[in-house]
Formats: C-alpha cells, structure tokens, sequence
C-alpha cells in the first residue's frame, strides 16, 4: 500500500542529504563486508596451519594426552591403526606423530628440544614446513635424518650435513641417546617453533621411546574441514571398544577455537559500533524531514489519514533509504573484497616477515580472504533491518504529531 | 436530518491563568446541499469551530454529530476514517504534498479510502475537471498558481465524496478576484453536484456568494441568516 514510489519523491526532495545517509549506510556496510571477509580469509589460514602443524581435522590420542601431554600416554599400536584408518580413508592422509622432550647437543652447545617423530612422506604432504626449508631437504626414509629450525641451527652453530646427539629419558628408561644429521633447516618466523622444534622419521623417535609401533597421536588430514565431525563419527565407529580418544580440530585446538571465536566477536562489537554511529546519522536525517513536513504531515492526518499510515509512509521512506544504501554496501564490499579475495594482501612489511603467528598459529603473511556467506548475509540483513528501524522513532513522531499543531507549523 | 448537528459547544483554553472561552455555548445545524459561510472577527472562533466539526480538537463540553453519530464516543482511528470518507478539508494555504502531482493528490484519498485503481483514475480524472483543471492534472503543486493549488485542494476534498466539506479561510492568501473565483467554484459545485459546504471567512464580498450566513462574535452565534442564491 501507498507505494514506494512516493517514499522515494519523498527522499528525491533532498536529494543530497538522502544520498549522503545512503553513503553512510553504504560506506559502513562495505566496510563491514570487507572485515568479514578478511577475517573469514584469516580464520581459514590460521585452521589450515594449525591444523597442519599442530594436530589433524581429526586426531586419535590416548585418553588424557590432550590435557596431560604425558608422554607415557602412548597410543601402543599406532602403526597398526594407522593402516586402518587410511585403508578406510583412502582420501584422507593419516599419520602418526611421537613427541619427545630432549636435549640436543653439537660440538658447540646444547639445547633443549621438542623432537617430533613424523611420518616423512605424510608429514611433507600436510604441513607447509618443506616450502619453508632455508637449507637442505625435507625428511626421508633415512632415520638419522633431522630437521632444525634456524634459531636452534645459530644455537648449536650447525649446518646441514653437521652431526648432532639427541639425549632423552623416556618412560622411566634409562637415558638414551641417538645421533643424527641435520638434513634441513627451516624458518617459519614463529620463534617457539625456530627454536625449539626439531623433527626426526618416526621410526627413530619409536626407537628412542623402546616401543616399537606406538605413537602420541594419529592424525587425519582431509581436503575439506567441513567433514571433520563426519569424519570424527566415522574413526570412532572404526575404534569403537578401543580405549582411545577421538577429537575433531575444534576439541584438539581448544585454545585456537576460543581465539577466533573471541576475534570474531571483537570483529562483530566494532562493527556493531559502526553501525550505531550510522544509525544515528539515519535518525537524524529522518527526524529532520519529518520535522521540516510538519505541516504537510497535519494536512494528511487532518483528512483522514490514519496515524499509522502516516507512521508507515515514514518507515517505508526508511527502508527505501536502506534498500538503496544496502546495495551500495553489496556492490561496494565486493568491489573491496574482491582483490584481497583473488590475490591477498601481503602484511610483510606490517609484521617484519614472511610469516606471522596469530592465536597460536604459523601462517604465511600474505593474507587471503575467503568469502564467508553466512556472516555477510546476516549483516546485509541487519543493514537493511537496522537502516529501516532507525525510521521508527521518526515515524512515531511523525504518527503522534496532532493535527492542529502541526497544520499551524510554518 | 442534518448533516451536522452542533449543540452547547464550548471550547476553553487556558493560558497561565487566563481562561479564554474561544467557543462559548454554540448552537447550529446544517442540512444537506447547503452553502454556509461562517464570519466573524478575528478570535471569534471560527477556526476552532470547524476543528471540533472536523474532529481535530475535542470540545471542552457539547455535542457534535455528524451524520446523526455524535464524536464523542469515537476512537481517534474511527475519527480518521470519518474524516477520510465523511469530510472533506480545505485550508488556507500549503494544502497539498508538494511531490505530488494534481492529479496524485486528488487521488491519494481515494487510494487512502481504498477505491480500486481503475475508479480511482476515472473519478480524479472527473473532479479536476469539475474544478476546472482538465490539463494540468500532471503539474506538481510548484507548478500552479496560488488559485489553482486551492481547486486542487478542493478536488481532493470533494474526490472522496463526503457528506461535508469544511473550507478554513479558502480564499485568505488569494487576491480577491481569485478568492471570489474559489468561491464561486464552489457555489457551482454546490449548485451543480449537491456538495454540503461550511466555509469560514473574513471576506465580506466572499460572503455575498453564501446562501446561508453564520455570524460568530467572541465564541457566540451572533445571527444566522438565509438568502437567496
Ligand atoms: N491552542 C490555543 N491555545 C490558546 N488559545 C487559543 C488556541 N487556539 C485558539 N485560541 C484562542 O481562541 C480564540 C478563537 O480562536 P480561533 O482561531 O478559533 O479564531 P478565528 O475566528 O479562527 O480567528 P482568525 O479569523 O484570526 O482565524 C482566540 O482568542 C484564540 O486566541
Ligand atoms: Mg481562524
């Protein structure tokens, strides 16, 4: 009823103070778009490296390793439930990972270690550290072979091809030991893993342990993060009556969760703050041309028009305003995302690197965005709800005005 | 049976601690096809008569009946739709939505009474050509002189057929020979389609058109005098 079209004469009588309102609205929104967009690009890169590096979509534990880390809580037959699990996920990557606490030593100095016995071949396909090698080469089948990170290589004043010794004292054993060869230095630009990360084949990690077959963790890797809870029920299925733990990413990396989440939010309250200094802006200029049609608003109560059919014409004059200050928002918000979608935008210079580490993640400080529809859709659709109920209190004012005031307004 | 049927009507403002008695005991009926002219100095309350005819304005004590329905009972919806589809306004000046076009505002009523489309263009096509329009019906209210914005007004107030059509000074921002133009459009109108007109005015030569002469002086009727058209 009463079309739009006289909502729109309405908002053409002044024309620069609508399309300014539009512009904010507009502005605002593509600005809003973008952040979702980055930090949906964000959050995507922070999963896939931590993921990669830190866990699996799905790992397999020994109940309590999660929390405890003790490294007696031992998956005893991870060789054999590997091959299960890969013969069941043949589009998945499985593999195990033994973690050790050591000390590594040179003829130069020593140093405390987190080994991490990987599965070489598996292990490349997963993680981003084979592109990030600053000297020598990723793992193979020699079990000697070792991978340092470049802060631990000026530590022990190493290069590829120098010998190294591993000491360690496992599940109460006595203290064992274990030379191995730098095969390969990497620099991922988080200090905590340049310093303190060193990676062997598993084979030699199980050796050091004295059990043969066991590893800490047996982790799925799959194409596509969606189907991890999938993929979660589907391994629990394969183990059930086994005493073990199964948990998708989100159970395994409680702390990264939390951090987008909590980043999220932040995301979400700035923006809200945004969107209520825009607001405002809508009031304002509502509210200004409902006061400067006073009379014209008691010339239409006074023949008969409905109080809140007047209050309507004003609401419908807001969502015509948001209609169009939306749109621009769409097309503005894609027009910005687009670039940062296709190529990225590389923050190097920002923080002093190739890579960064946020929430506990390593990643690559080219930052690409990824295009998050849920998010978006809610807000072009809180856009155009907010942007038409910032007509209601003009529109209430406008419905409550009494005629004979109102017609003798000049 | 009058269309209007006025009785007792008082109407007080207070005003610090003055009590101004802008209406003040007033009696008056008007039949249907009559062309009353209300006059009176300024203050006498014509303007808050046709308010409480109209039912913008709410009598301190009396009655008002339209149509044999008093106003009293009314919700302000119900009073809305009286007005929308039993009275039709005309005022001073500044009457029309200026983004409108003559013939939109003429049109807006019905749309607003809920008149289907095709009727609707038919009857505002015909009522601005009664107020002598026919031409100008896409000419916004910028678009048109003083005299003819007010047969515009006009037109919206006959469009909806109502049983009533209450004028507040028509003719006070026009020049005499276009003031007595309005009236005699709506003499005509009054002649011709039967339309019920109450219309206040300062105006002494605007008056001569009446048939029908309300004299008001200090919010009492002050004579009531017939005439010949
Ligand atoms: N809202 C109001 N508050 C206080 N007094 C009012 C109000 N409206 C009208 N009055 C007073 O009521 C009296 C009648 O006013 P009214 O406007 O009805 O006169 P009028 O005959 O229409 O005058 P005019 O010819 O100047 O239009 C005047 O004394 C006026 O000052
Ligand atoms: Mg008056």
């Amino acid at each position: 009823m009463l079309h739009l079209s006289l909502a729109l004469r309405n908002l053409r009588r002044n024309l620069r103070r609508s399309l300014l309102t539009a512009a904010a609205v507009a502005v605002g929104l593509s600005l809003m778009l973008f952040t979702v967009t980055f930090q949906h690009g964000s959050y995507d890169m922070m999963i896939r490296s931590a993921i990669s590096a830190m866990a699996g979509h799905v790992v397999v534990q020994a109940p309590g390793w999660q929390q405890e880390r003790d490294e007696a809580l031992l998956v005893r037959d991870a060789d054999a439930i590997q091959r299960d699990l890969q013969r069941a996920l043949p589009d998945a990557i499985v593999i195990e990972r033994v973690f050790l606490e050591g000390l590594l030593t040179s003829t130069q100095g020593s140093v405390g270690v987190s080994l991490e016995g990987v599965d070489p071949e598996g292990e490349g396909a997963v993680q981003d550290l084979p592109e990030q090698l600053i000297a020598g080469e990723w793992l193979d089948e020699d079990p000697r072979g070792l991978l340092i990170g470049a802060e631990m290589a000026e530590t022990l004043q190493v290069e590829v091809g120098d010998k190294v010794v591993y000491m360690g004292q496992h599940l109460g054993h006595e203290v064992s030991s274990q030379m191995f060869r730098v095969r390969g230095v990497f620099k991922t630009g988080a200090a905590e893993l340049d310093a303190f990360i060193a990676m062997a084949p598993l084979s030699a990690t199980q050796e050091l342990l004295g059990v043969p077959g066991a590893a800490h963790q047996i982790s799925v890797h799959l194409d596509d993060a969606r189907l991890s809870i999938h993929t979660a029920d589907q391994v629990r299925g394969l183990l059930a009556g086994r005493d073990l733990e199964v948990l998708y990413w989100r159970e395994a990396l409680p702390e990264l969760y939390a951090f987008i989440q909590l980043d999220r939010s932040g995301g979400d309250l700035m923006l809200a703050v945004i969107g209520l200094i825009i607001t405002l802006g809508v009031v304002n200029t509502m509210l200004m041309s409902v006061l400067e049609r006073t009379r014209e608003l008691g010339v239409l109560l006074s023949i008969g028009m409905r109080r809140e059919r007047v209050g309507w014409m004003i609401v419908q004059e807001g969502f015509a305003l948001a209609l169009i200050g939306t749109a621009g928002g769409v097309l503005g918000g894609l027009v910005l995302s687009w670039p940062v979608v296709t190529w990225g935008l590389d923050l190097g210079g920002a923080v002093g690197g190739e890579s960064m580490e946020m929430g506990g993640a390593v990643m690559s400080s080219v930052l690409k965005g990824s295009w998050d529809p849920t998010r978006s859709a809610i807000y072009v659709l809180a856009s155009v709800l907010i942007t038409t109920a910032a007509s209601f209190y003009p529109a209430i004012r406008a419905a409550l005005l009494h005629p004979i005031d109102a017609l003798r307004h000049s | 049976m009058s269309i209007l049927s006025v009785r007792a009507l008082s109407r007080t403002y207070h005003q610090g601690t003055q009590t101004i008695r802008a209406l003040d005991g007033v009696d008056f009926n008007v039949d249907a096809g009559e062309f009353t002219a209300l006059m009176g100095p300024s203050g006498s309350g014509k303007t808050t008569l046709l308010n409480l005819i109209g039912g913008l304005d709410r009598p301190t004590s009396g009655v008002v009946e339209v149509e044999g329905r008093p106003l009293r009972g009314l919700s302000p919806g119900a009073l809305s739709d009286l007005r929308l589809h039993r009275i039709g306004f005309v005022f001073q000046s500044y009457n029309l939505i200026p983004v409108l076009s003559a013939y939109e505002n003429t049109e807006f009523v019905l749309a607003l009474q809920g008149v289907p489309a095709a009727e609707r263009r038919e009857r505002a096509m015909r009522t601005l050509a009664a107020v002598g329009l026919a031409g100008m019906e896409g000419r916004r209210p910028s678009e048109l002189s003083g005299g003819q914005q007010q047969r515009v007004a006009v037109a919206r107030a006959i469009a909806g057929d109502p049983a009533l059509v209450l004028a507040d000074e028509p003719t006070a921002n026009l020049d005499s020979h276009t003031g007595a133009e309005l009236i005699e459009l709506m003499a005509r109108l009054n002649a011709d389609q039967g339309v019920t007109f109450v219309f206040s005015t300062h105006d002494p030569k605007v008056q001569e058109a009446a048939r029908r002469v309300v004299r008001l002086v200090d919010g009492r009727i002050d004579g009531d005098e017939q005439r010949a058209p």
